[in-house]
């Protein structure tokens, strides 16, 4: 029998602040760090307008110092085509890799939710809807989402 | 109420030939995804890649499934997140399943980091900016990598 040598776990919900504001809240846990973090994103823009984090465990007497640095993040595009790298390098090397991961899943997991968020007008009832269709609606509506994948591929 | 959930869970498992299995389960409102991987130690390569959709909105997601054997190879080091996004999260591949690759190794470099902070852990105050200067050594990667291991933080100070 093996046993677990690390393991880390992100949770993310995301709800609706009001009608042009979603706003995620994010945990990470792993064997060594523990953190969290609020960020509010305006869908006209998609741009974060607000974000705090909070720092539950860490490992040296200078992480802490990360949190001021997360108010970099506001003003940033979250559909800008290298938003992991920028946030990598002015989140994360400047102050926090793991926060920078995490803010990285929450902008992810607020532009999944902007996407699909017609369905939730619909109360989910996407199993009626044509997928194919509603890919080509939205490649055409969400900023960098054309080609980004196979299911939003032009030649779909 | 809530409008969207997402819950990704990444292990790593010791196997008895010194390899590493890794696991990502990913869930979110709209997908359901699973990963496998094993790593090779100490040449830290991909050996082997499998990987699940078990709950899709696009049907034809599930054909990038082939793509993501093109991780087998692939060394965790410099140049590992260009060379996944642009094998795998490409417009022929999917983007989430590079992400939960990515995701995967970078909780193996995290496994052996645990390791030495572990052993720090004991260690009294009075003893901590040797063993500091210890670890240090042993991570040259880390300088410059935060803020806590930057060129002018107090931490980065006791080893010049």
């Amino acid at each position: 029998m093996s046993a677990l040598s690390f393991s880390r776990s992100k949770l993310v919900a995301v709800e609706r602040s009001s009608e042009n504001i979603l706003k995620a809240h994010g945990v990470l846990d792993d064997y060594i760090y523990g953190m969290e973090i609020d960020v509010e994103v305006n869908l006209g823009d998609f741009k974060i307008i607000t974000i705090g984090g909070k720092m539950n465990r860490i490992t040296t007497s200078e992480c802490h110092r990360a949190l001021a640095v997360l108010q970099n993040a506001v003003g940033m595009d979250i559909t800008e085509r290298d938003f992991a790298r920028t946030v990598n390098r002015i989140i994360g090397r400047a102050g926090c890799l793991h926060l920078g991961n995490l803010l990285v899943e929450c902008c992810d997991s607020i532009l999944q939710a902007a996407i699909f968020s017609d369905l939730e007008k619909d109360d989910f009832k996407y199993v009626e809807l044509n997928a194919s269709q509603y890919a080509i609606e939205k490649v055409a509506t969400v900023p960098g989402l054309k080609n980004s994948c196979l299911a939003y591929s032009a030649d779909q | 109420m809530l409008v969207y959930s997402r819950n990704k869970l990444t292990t790593i498992e010791d196997l008895k030939d010194g390899s590493l299995l890794v696991k990502v389960i990913f869930n979110d409102t709209w997908f359901s995804r699973s990963l496998e991987m094993t790593i090779k130690v100490p040449d830290m390569e991909v050996t082997d890649v499998k990987g699940e959709f078990n709950r899709s909105f696009y049907e034809i997601c599930v054909e990038t499934l082939p793509v993501i054997q093109e991780a087998v190879g692939i060394r965790i080091g410099p140049g590992l997140i260009k060379n996944i996004n642009a094998l795998i999260g490409n417009r022929a591949g999917c983007r989430r399943m590079a992400d939960m690759i990515l995701d995967g190794c970078d909780q193996v470099v995290n496994r052996f980091t645990f390791g030495m902070i572990r052993q720090m852990k004991p260690i009294k105050d009075e003893e901590r900016p040797a063993a500091q200067r210890k670890f240090l050594k042993m991570n040259p990667q880390l300088i410059g990598s935060c803020i806590a291991y930057a060129k002018d933080s107090p931490l980065v100070k006791v080893e010049e």
